[in-house]
Parts: structure tokens; sequence; C-alpha cells
């Protein structure tokens, strides 16, 4: 376990992906544009695809990993605690074992909340975020403002979020890095233990599984 | 969810063998979203999916050839850091190419209307899984 929080910017988001910048001059992109549009008219015409189905597939992918993913996980932590004792050892592993991947390189850590203590996931550096269980990070995640402010006054970001937290429940902030991607295992709300894993699944939210709020049974 | 692909519908959540390749095929991600850089690039992600879908070729044919294309470009690069590195989707759109005429769903000449610039057929082996030879970019 290293406190180690001097990561560079440039290792957040690593591996450093040389592809992340634009490579083509205005002329040559306007070139891409008029061949891919050729491809395209040639494809339909020959009615392999349709033009239609082209932009809700490139939402699929755009809006793919919702944090689902991430709710199962909890859900089932939730209901099995022999899965839930492995999550909280080996999350990476855990969460691989309902199917989820694709981090590159990263480990996933799953920290518990408790009556005793309540846990924040923040990236003070940029945006590293589990987007294989979460999904994509909602836009405040990357503020400048709760990137700071989460690490000096956690308790004061909880309660703009609409939690607030008792004195003597200790908050723990936990900095998500290029290596180690935080996620939070919320507490199963009372009142729900008639519930199926299913059901469960559908209460648990983004928000909560980055610990700025809490799982309520009506939501 | 183990249904066969439906003929005509497409697939409401994404291939994971696409949207999570690993390595230099990987897709360019920040944070997790998608990067297009312009409207081109995310028809060019779509339009080589979608065939995929449909069945017109497997994933793996597509993606061997873009690895053989990032591959051929790195090398390129490497011996000649002045030459001009492409971005992803461009070798994507030549590996969607290739892979259109491999599979005979276009013929070259109608790329080349459309002005698609592609490199002669290497006439594939029958069914068999024919190891891309790297294009030449540019004679030195």
């Amino acid at each position: 376990m290293s406190s180690d929080h001097t990561h560079g910017h440039s290792a957040h988001d690593a591996p450093p992906n040389p592809y992340l910048e634009k490579h083509t001059s205005p002329e040559q992109t306007a070139a891409l544009e008029k061949r891919v549009q050729a491809l395209e008219s040639l494809l339909v015409a020959k009615g392999l695809v349709s033009s239609e189905t082209l932009d809700k597939l490139v939402e699929t992918y755009e809006n793919d990993l919702g944090p689902v993913n991430g709710a199962k996980v909890v859900a089932r932590a939730w209901v099995d605690p022999a899965y839930k004792e492995r999550l909280l050892k080996d999350a990476t592993a855990a969460i691989a074992e309902l199917g989820f991947s694709g981090l590159q390189g990263e480990h996933m850590v799953v920290v518990e909340n408790t009556p005793d203590t309540h846990n924040l996931v923040v990236c003070t550096l940029c945006s590293c975020y589990p987007w294989p269980v979460l999904g994509l990070p909602p836009a405040w995640f990357k503020d400048a403002a709760y990137r700071s402010r989460s690490v000096v006054d956690p308790r004061g970001v909880l309660r703009d979020f609409g939690l607030e937290l008792d004195e003597s429940t200790a908050v723990k902030v936990w900095d998500s890095s290029a290596e180690i991607r935080y996620m939070v295992l919320p507490e199963r709300p009372a009142g729900t233990e008639d519930m199926s894993e299913e059901e469960l699944t559908a209460l648990v939210s983004r928000d909560s599984m980055i610990g700025v709020t809490r799982v309520e049974k009506n939501t | 969810m183990e249904s066969i692909l439906s003929s005509s519908s497409m697939k409401s959540t994404p291939d994971r063998k696409i949207s999570n390749m690993e390595g230099d095929a990987a897709l360019p991600r920040k944070s997790g979203e998608l990067v297009f850089h312009d409207a081109w690039e995310r028809r060019a992600f779509a339009l080589a999916v979608a065939l995929c879908e449909q069945g017109q070729y497997q994933w793996d044919d597509f993606r061997d050839h873009l690895i053989a294309e990032i591959g051929a470009a790195d090398k390129v690069h490497a011996d000649n850091p002045d030459a001009p590195f492409p971005g992803y989707y461009e070798h994507w759109l030549a590996s969607l190419e290739k892979v259109l005429i491999e599979k005979g769903l276009c013929t070259q000449d109608q790329l080349r209307a459309g002005g698609g610039e592609v490199t002669p057929p290497q006439t594939p082996p029958p069914g068999g899984s024919q190891r891309p030879v790297p294009r030449v970019l540019r004679p030195i």
C-alpha cells in the first residue's frame, strides 16, 4: 500500500496514447471526410448498411459502459458475503469474475462504507476514473473545484451533494491514479432485505459508488 | 444474454471485443470517453462496426489489419521521425478498405472512385489466415 501521490499528470491517463491528438491538417481532414462519405454511400447503395443505424451505433459505443456494471458489483457484494470478501481483497479479480474488464493495467480497489467510515473518491490531478465499471465520469468529477475541495473540505463537498454526515463518521478520501482506481462499496440501505439482487442493482447510483451520496431505498 | 445475433437488428450493447481492444489497437479514449476528432472518424468507426455486427466479417479480420497498419506506420516512423504520423482512424479507414476488398464487398475501383487509396491486392490465399503485408508508405 503506497501512499505516494507524486504522480505527474502525464502518468494519469497512462499509457500515453499518441492518438489522442489530432494529426490531420484541414486539407487532409476534408479529403478524409470525402473519402468516408463516398465509402458510406457505396455501402448504403449496396444495401450493406443504413445511415440511420450508423448514427445509433456510434451512440451505443459513446454512451457505453454506464454505471450499471458497478451497480451489479455492489449488489452482488450485498447479497453474497463471500463475493464481498473477494471484492475487498482483490477488486480487479472480483470485478472480472462478473465479466467486466477493459482496464489497461490499472488496478481496482474497492473501499467499503460502514457506519463509522465514509469513503470518497477523487482524482486530484485530472480525472482518473474506473470507467469500465462506472461508465463515463460526470463533468463535476473533472472539475477543478471538486478535485481540490474534496481533499480540504470533504464534508463540505458531501453537504453540497445533500449528504450530511454525522460528526462521528470518519471521512476517507481516496485519490485515484493511473495505477489504482477506487470505487466505493456503499452501505446497503435498511429495509431492502427482501429485495432481489436485480432490484438492488437498480438502487445503486453512480454517485454512491464515487462516494458523494448514499444509496437510498427510494430513488 | 446469450442471444444469437438477430439478422436485421443492431445490437444495443457494445461488443466487448471491439470496445475493449487492448494494446496498440485499443480505441483512443480519454477517461473512458471515445476520442473522435472529426465527423469522418465517427463515421468510419460506425461503418467498420456495423459491417462486423451484420456478419460481413469477423472482428478479428478487421483487427488484424488494424494492428498491421499501426505496426507498419510505427516502423516507418521509427526509421524516419520526420515521416507523417497518421491518426488512429486513418489506420482504421485503411483497414476497413482492405477488409472490404478481402471479403469481396467492394472492388478496388469502387474505392478509388471514392478517393480511397488502396494498395494493389495481395491475393489472399483462399480461406487461409494471411499474414498481413505491411505496405510501403513512401519510398525514401
